[in-house]
């Protein structure tokens, strides 16, 4: 019969949109300003200077500019420090004066 | 090929048809479909000389996503391009980062781990998985379908992103394979997330056809429009699952053996007729294979390591050389060729692209249809424009 396969079709949208109220496999969307899905833990996003605990003396990154050398479209800006400052081991250590992403 | 000598010499005079007295029965029109057009996907324009509402004339124009990405990776290290393929077609970046990787290995002679192979294969199969959901769509909506088979679609392709965001930490700018390896390990948690998705895409892949494959409408919008000749195929090089649907059986998984894909168990899917059903429904028997492989993969994939111990990422310098390398995307042969000259620049970097190839032949495929099916067969060639213009 002409049109049976097109019911067929529509039977599978009908499941599909029935089922959106009950299943949660069907219902995918989250409502997002209220909502949000949880961001996966090692989620690439904007790049930023990690620290541990404190700023200053835990900032992980010792301006060995090696970040500013092999960055592919050469966006990333840094400027080595004069002095040093001691980090949690009481080591001298250098840190960046500047440090600019050009996005 | 004797089939090649005996394709006709098509004339590229268009004039337009003429009644029982000889006089022309109207004017030809000539109209300029994009490059902001929606159903073009990208920026990409189609000049079209019409005769009523039928195509006797069609130019492809491309070249408006130029990104001078073969230049670009002359001035900066091997390993600084490997971000860059992601932006070629950035519906498939592991596949674009395993032909790269791929060809940098045969240059540098380094060979990866088991695991890494193993996670490599996983990766491109699911790409394929992905590639082929999205594009059928497209497709669909392409002909007319607006909204609903893509959503469905793109359901599914969710759960391959998040797979792929937890891997690599992000959803389709992934560069994750490195030259001799892979960037990151996958633990068991994400195997048997992706153990749950194979055995589930079957599921969906029935639905799917339930509620597409037998539709009438489909039916009648694809079976005998746009068809190729394979002896037309083969001469303009076209590769992928528009060439495997004209019935050639070419699938460089076979063919070259690439990376581990001697020890899986699939079948190709051939076409018969190589019109836009068959193009539909081998990308359908694809993914069905594409799922036996990942269920082999993901049964015997092996332990630690994931990195070839003597790759290193910085100071990479190959010996000097050149080199060809290729893997079956999504879309077909996607070929990297590179000539090193020591430095650690590559001196000649240069893509194959399988949607710019494949789209050379729009003109034989949509003569004598309407511009709805024009539409419909340029869907149906699968590009991306990142790919197609570099």
């Amino acid at each position: 019969m002409l049109g049976e396969q097109i019911i067929r079709g529509m039977a599978v949208t009908a499941r599909n949109f029935f089922g959106s109220y009950v299943s949660k496999e069907r219902l995918t969307t989250v409502q997002y300003p209220e909502e949000h899905l949880p961001t996966m833990s090692n989620s690439r996003q904007f790049p930023m200077l990690v620290y541990d605990n404190d700023p200053e003396k835990g900032l992980r990154c010792v301006a060995c500019t090696i970040c500013e050398k092999e960055c592919p479209p050469q966006c990333i800006y840094i400027v080595k420090s004069k002095d040093k400052k001691p980090d949690y081991k009481g080591q001298a250590q250098l840190y960046p004066a500047v440090f600019d992403i050009d996005i | 090929m004797s089939a090649l000598a005996a394709m006709p010499p098509r004339s590229f005079e268009v004039t337009p048809k003429l009644d029982a007295q000889g006089e022309p029965m109207g004017e030809l029109l000539e109209i300029s479909m994009g490059p902001h057009h929606p159903s073009t996907h990208g920026v990409f324009r189609m000049d079209i000389v019409l005769d009523g509402e039928e195509v006797v004339k069609l130019k492809p124009v491309f070249g408006y996503l130029h990104r001078n990405h073969e230049k670009i990776a002359e001035g900066i290290s091997y390993l600084g391009s490997m971000p860059y393929t992601d932006r070629l077609d950035y519906f498939c970046s592991m596949t674009n980062n395993w032909a790269y990787a791929l060809t940098i290995e045969k240059l540098a002679g380094l060979t990866p781990p088991e695991r890494a192979e193993y996670i490599r294969v996983i990766m491109a199969e699911l790409t394929r998985l992905q590639n082929h959901t999205s594009l059928i769509g497209f497709f669909l909506q392409d002909m007319g379908a607006l909204g609903t088979p893509m959503m469905y679609a793109f359901r599914e392709r969710e759960k391959i992103l998040d797979l792929f965001e937890a891997v690599s930490g992000a959803r389709m700018m992934c560069n994750y394979m490195r030259f001799g390896g892979v960037r990151a390990d996958v633990n068991d948690a994400w195997i048997a997330q992706a153990r749950q998705l194979t055995d589930g895409y079957g599921k969906f892949l029935d639905e799917f056809e339930a509620f597409l494959t037998g539709n009438e409408i489909l039916l009648a919008r694809t079976q005998g429009v746009g068809t190729l000749p394979a002896a037309l195929a083969v001469n303009a090089s076209m590769t992928g699952p528009m060439l495997r649907a004209a019935g050639v059986n070419y699938d460089l998984r076979k063919v070259d053996k690439y990376g581990i894909y001697s020890r899986f168990d699939f079948k190709v899917p051939l076409g018969e007729h190589g019109d836009l059903y068959d193009r539909y429904m081998v990308r359908v028997l694809e993914m069905r294979e594409s799922i036996k492989i990942l269920q082999q993969a993901l049964r015997d994939i092996p332990a630690w390591p994931i990195m070839d111990p003597k790759s290193k990422l910085r100071g990479f310098r190959p010996k000097p050389g050149e080199v060809y390398g290729r893997v079956e995307g999504p879309k077909g042969e996607l070929g990297f060729y590179v000539i090193s000259d020591g430095s650690p620049n590559p001196y000649r970097y240069r893509v194959r692209p399988p949607s710019l190839i494949n789209l050379t032949l729009l003109e034989d495929m949509c003569l004598g249809y309407k511009v709805s099916d024009a539409v419909v067969i340029l869907g149906s060639v699968d590009i991306v424009l990142g790919e197609v213009d570099r």
